[in-house]
């Protein structure tokens, strides 16, 4: 959605373009000034749908956010793109409000805003493909609620009484939480500590003697000795 | 010997260890592992006195049972430890006799007959009251342990302490001889001693929290003041800019004026798009971010805002404000959150500072029934240890200046709905503190 034809015409002619030269199918491809048309389309797909919206409309601050969460009613799985003028300033509240894939700048040189075009749509394609179930790691409890990609969940500790770490490859998150309560929650969580779950599908090797897990980052989790049996049958499968 | 007498022995161990560990704040232990560690080990101190004879054990065992805890505790000199140790024995007990001493008295004064239990029952009323007493004031307790270490009372009430402990040690009624001589000959001498030391002691305590509370109130309007004389200094800085601003326009004004008057459209084209133009983003893009920040109805919130906001631009940062919605309450603590927010702020704007793209973005949002506070800055650094950055001593900057993310993470560990999420994808460092309510 975009309300400068001229822009609108040319994202809609290089989104054509590239679908067709890397083969990537699709049902159709809208452009519109007006979200009701995007709405009333929802229906009719069958693919999951990519939305390219612009986020400053005719004046109106909050537009391509209202769109989107309006999107988000209906489709709540679909991809959604922001085009903006200024992506460096792009706010973060949207993309936690309808969970936004990327922003692109629209003042970028023609060859870059292509490329990521392009990613978006090689996104989509994988999203359409594969049909992954979402596999997220889900904690929910009075104090917290914690919703992250199951697989990129490295390892949980207690870092305090009733606190709980939880380690990825580019985030850490500390919250409320049991780990007991935890470890009930997914089956590949393994307790290998007093104070750990690792997660059984980072896990590389196990040293027995030095007591400790290495995941494959190279990071070490320690193993305690109770543990070391019940780990080492999960590492040789 | 009565069951009230072991459950009154026992309430007295917890007390002990309860009031010990509020002296030297360990909180690894949950309350329901202290009273079974203090139960197993009243059981065999009752043991080891029996069974050996000696009651000297008593006070020996404790104060070595107790000290060996400290231990545990890393950030305790020794010196300390045994401070504590003393200290919490001794008042303790010295509690004890005070009040069963009182309990005896007035047990007299009463028209009831004395029978071979009331020494018992007295001694359970009492321990309980201690241990209720000890559970009740474990705020005051820590906070008072913090300050009596830095005071000038720390060493007079170290030798108090330390006196009291010998002053126990003859009235537990000793059986080495040279201690019994002792007790033999000093014994109610000792007894009226611990009765004055108790009187001292308190009187140390009541001057101590006192003092505690004095030195508190004069931090917090410290704090206040320098908080206050930081938003001025920003205003002046501000108001420099704008006087400079204005001086300027004068000038542009009486050159429009020269080429209004003489017609000439080409020098005030040249003007407008030259000098007039430009001025525009600058005037709309700070007020723009200045105007956001009027979705905050909490006045301490947007002026710490305000105060980093303009700091950030001064350092020719380019900051993002994003708060799309009406903010009106904060789900924790406000004290607790601006704290938090500082640390989180000045972090952000430092290292923003030293890095090549310059971004410093702040989002202040509601979700469902989350609230969002989310800081997000470009990094000079390839890589971030997301674990190490919380430990006590680590900084990436300067090595004393490793305390803020470390009281950031024990200010969120004590605040159970509030979630903080730390994200690294080079350049973008993002902080993510999410409050439920």
């Amino acid at each position: 959605m975009e309300d400068d034809v001229i822009q609108a015409e040319s994202l809609k002619k290089v989104v054509k373009e590239i679908c067709e030269e890397q083969q990537i199918p699709f049902d159709f491809i809208e452009a519109t000034s007006r979200s009701e048309q995007i709405i009333e389309k929802i229906p009719l797909t069958t693919y999951l749908p990519i939305y390219f919206l612009d986020i400053e409309i005719k004046n109106e601050r909050k537009k391509g956010l209202e769109v989107a969460q309006e999107i988000r009613k209906y489709n709540p799985e679909g991809i959604i793109v922001f085009v903006t003028t200024h992506a460096e300033f792009a706010p973060i509240s949207y993309q936690y409000m309808v969970s936004a894939l990327t922003f692109i700048d629209k003042s970028l040189p023609f060859n870059e805003r292509y490329q990521m075009i392009e990613k978006c749509l090689q996104h989509y394609q994988q999203r359409n493909t594969i049909s992954v179930p979402t596999d997220d790691f889900i904690v929910e409890n009075g104090h917290t609620t914690v919703r992250i990609p199951f697989a990129t969940v490295q390892y949980i500790k207690t870092d305090e009484p009733h606190r709980l770490l939880l380690v990825t490859e580019d985030r850490s998150i500390r919250f409320y939480g049991k780990l007991k309560d935890i470890e009930k929650l997914d089956e590949r969580l393994v307790r290998c500590h007093q104070s750990y779950l690792v997660n059984t599908m980072h896990i590389t090797s196990f040293n027995a003697r030095a007591g400790r897990i290495t995941l494959n980052n190279n990071h070490h989790i320690p193993v305690s000795r109770r543990l070391s049996r019940k780990v080492r049958d999960i590492v040789k499968g | 010997m009565y069951i009230y007498d072991f459950i009154a022995v026992t309430f007295i161990g917890i007390s002990h260890i309860l009031l010990y560990f509020e002296l030297i704040h360990y909180r690894r232990l949950s309350y329901p592992k202290l009273i079974f560690l203090s139960i197993i080990f009243t059981i065999l101190l009752g043991i080891v006195v029996t069974v050996t004879g000696y009651p000297e054990f008593n006070v020996i065992m404790f104060f070595f049972f107790l000290l060996s805890l400290g231990l545990m505790q890393i950030e305790l000199t020794f010196m300390k430890n045994v401070y504590f140790t003393l200290a919490s024995m001794v008042s303790i007990t010295l509690l004890k006799i005070v009040l069963v001493e009182a309990g005896m008295t007035l047990f007299m004064w009463s028209p009831f007959n004395l029978y071979l239990w009331t020494n018992s029952v007295i001694n359970l009323i009492v321990s309980i009251i201690i241990v209720i007493s000890v559970w009740f004031l474990r705020h005051a307790i820590q906070k008072f342990a913090r300050f009596i270490v830095e005071s000038p009372l720390y060493y007079f009430t170290y030798f108090l302490f330390v006196l009291g402990l010998v002053i126990l040690f003859i009235l537990t009624a000793p059986t080495i001889p040279f201690l019994a001589a002792l007790h033999q000959d000093y014994g109610q001498l000792s007894y009226i001693g611990a009765i004055i030391l108790f009187f001292i002691l308190l009187l140390m305590v009541l001057i101590s929290s006192h003092l505690t509370k004095e030195q508190m109130v004069q931090e917090q309007q410290e704090r206040l003041d320098a908080e206050l004389l930081d938003y001025v200094e920003k205003l002046e800085i501000l108001h420099d800019e704008l006087a400079g601003f204005r001086h300027d326009y004068v000038n542009v004004l009486l050159t429009l004026d020269e080429g209004v008057r003489t017609q000439n459209i080409k020098q005030v084209e040249k003007v407008y798009y030259e000098v007039i133009a430009p001025t525009s983003e600058l005037i709309n893009n700070r007020e723009f971010d200045i105007v956001k920040l009027s979705e905050i109805q909490i006045p301490e919130v947007k002026s710490i805002l305000s105060v980093k906001l303009i700091e950030a631009q001064q350092q020719n940062i380019q900051v993002m404000i994003d708060i799309p919605h009406t903010i009106r309450e904060i789900t924790m603590p406000i004290v607790t959150f601006i704290r938090i927010i500082s640390i989180l702020l000045d972090n952000g704007i430092e290292e923003t500072m030293h890095s090549k793209e310059k971004i410093l973005q702040i989002a202040f949002f509601e979700m469902e029934d989350r609230q969002y506070f989310v800081v997000r800055n470009s990094s000079q650094h390839q890589t971030i240890d997301l674990e190490k950055i919380y430990e006590k001593h680590y900084s990436s900057k300067s090595p004393n200046r490793g305390f803020g993310l470390y009281t950031v993470k024990s200010m969120v560990d004590k605040s159970a709905n509030v979630t903080l999420e730390t994200m690294f994808e080079a350049p973008l460092f993002t902080q993510t503190l999410i409050m439920k309510k």
